[in-house]
């Protein structure tokens, strides 16, 4: 219950600095996918059912602040955990590298699924870059976040969280 | 129901994809947008979506003022260089304009002299305060001969003492060992004028009926067959009595600026005949 509040409260955090903080102050050219990295961590930290749905949850929390279309964040978030879950399960996740490596893939799974949706439906801009610049930025910027926030995270969630893991096993 | 516990993940990762997927369909394709946790979601987001906005705008606000700021010391130090480049153009015009006017008159002077003076650049002046000399860029290879007399556009500046192919020492007639024939212009009084250390010239040994006045012009007599006749040696500014009452001494404000020297013209032979240059009453 307790990882449940503070996975909602970094979910209602990550998305108001997402699309207010970073996105208002035109610092960097597209803000970081503050969401993703919540996704790929609760993927790795809660293989459980409450995992996918929080997943799903996050995604669509998404949706409803910065998304025209609802359902699409929703299903490219829940693709993602379900990508981690698989993955997580094969390899050994305690290694920051394979962490890493596994966020790569989940921006490029994320990017890839935004970018076949607009390509399938046309529905923003003409050309390919226009939706691929910002989203690739966007993935990019989590990735370099993600080794920072995964320890932070960590401090707050695993006693809850490896408990419901050990739970589910 | 075994198996469906061992596969609650998946089962629910399915679940919730075909769900999103249904949603994601329904509002990419029909005209009304299904959204059923959005209100709910969007009331729990409001609020602390209100207070980051607001803190987002000061922050924006301070960082735009930063940058104006950082934008305003860049164009002011822009502005900076800018003008002290224009001063040393400024610099550089002055001069040039006051070089050109200085070669302007030496040319005049040149041209009224008549013969071939030979220009030459004042390089240096004497280090020691004992000895007043100044050095010249020009020497024996462009004519220059020990003894030759040294103008400037203002009057006599000396004699060279001293030569090397391409450069030579002029004695200053502000040295005290210098010495040259002169006459009052007014009165056609004559006398030796003489280098002193306080910068002044001292005209000696002129007769005691002579009627001397401050201001007077004193000019080169010529018959020293170094000097031309005529050009200027500075104005009386004292008078002594003489103490003996054999010769009366006056004290002369140096017509040239030995301070100031940039360019001069050496003359190739003394000219008796020259025209008068400055000091004219």
């Amino acid at each position: 219950m307790r990882a449940a509040l503070i996975l909602a409260l970094c979910g209602i955090l990550a998305v108001v600095t997402q699309t207010t903080l970073l996105g208002r102050l035109g610092i960097l050219p597209a803000p970081p996918n503050l969401i993703l990295i919540l996704v790929v961590y609760v993927g790795l930290r809660l293989p459980t059912p409450w995992g996918a749905l929080g997943a799903f949850l996050l995604g669509y929390l998404l949706d409803t602040v910065s998304g025209s279309v609802p359902g699409l964040h929703c299903f490219t978030m829940t693709l993602v955990f379900a990508m981690v879950y698989f993955v997580s399960g094969r390899l050994w996740m305690q290694n920051p590298f394979t962490r890493f490596a596994i966020m790569i893939l989940a921006c490029v799974l994320e990017v890839a699924t935004l970018a076949a949706y607009f390509a399938l439906t046309g529905d923003i801009g003409s050309t390919g870059g226009d939706v691929l610049g910002p989203l690739t930025v966007e993935a990019a910027l989590a990735l370099l976040i993600a080794p920072v926030a995964f320890p932070v995270l960590d401090l707050y969630i695993p006693a809850v969280a490896r408990k419901k893991i050990h739970a589910a096993e | 129901m075994g198996w469906l516990r061992q596969h609650a993940v998946l089962v629910t990762t399915t679940g919730l994809l075909l769900i999103s997927l249904s949603l994601l369909m329904v509002n990419t394709r029909g005209q009304r947008r299904v959204d059923p946790l959005g209100v709910v979601f969007l009331e729990a987001v409001t609020p602390v979506a209100n207070l980051s906005g607001s803190m987002t705008t000061r922050l924006g606000d301070a960082w735009r003022a930063y940058i104006d700021l950082v934008g305003v010391r860049e164009e002011r130090e822009w502005l900076r260089e800018r003008v002290r480049d224009l001063e040393r153009t400024i610099d550089a015009n002055l001069q040039i304009r006051r070089e050109n006017e200085r070669l302007n008159a030496l040319l005049d002077l040149r041209e009224a002299l008549g013969g071939m003076p030979i220009a030459a650049r004042v390089t240096g002046i004497g280090a020691s305060p004992l000895f007043h000399t100044a050095t010249l860029d020009r020497g024996t290879s462009q004519g220059i001969l020990e003894g030759m007399a040294v103008l400037a556009e203002d009057g006599v500046v000396g004699r060279v003492v001293a030569t090397s192919p391409n450069a030579s020492r002029v004695l200053l007639l502000e040295d005290p060992a210098s010495g040259v024939e002169a006459i009052v212009q007014r009165s056609r009084a004559r006398g030796i004028l003489e280098g002193g250390s306080d910068g002044r010239f001292h005209l000696k040994y002129i007769k005691p009926d002579e009627e001397l006045r401050i201001g007077d012009s004193v000019v080169t007599s010529g018959f020293d067959q170094i000097f031309p006749r005529g050009i200027a040696l500075g104005r009386i500014v004292a008078l002594r009595a003489p103490p003996n009452g054999l010769f009366q001494t006056a004290e002369v404000l140096p017509a040239v600026d030995f301070g100031k020297l940039a360019e001069v013209l050496v003359l190739e032979a003394p000219k008796r005949d020259a025209v008068p240059v400055g000091g004219e009453d």
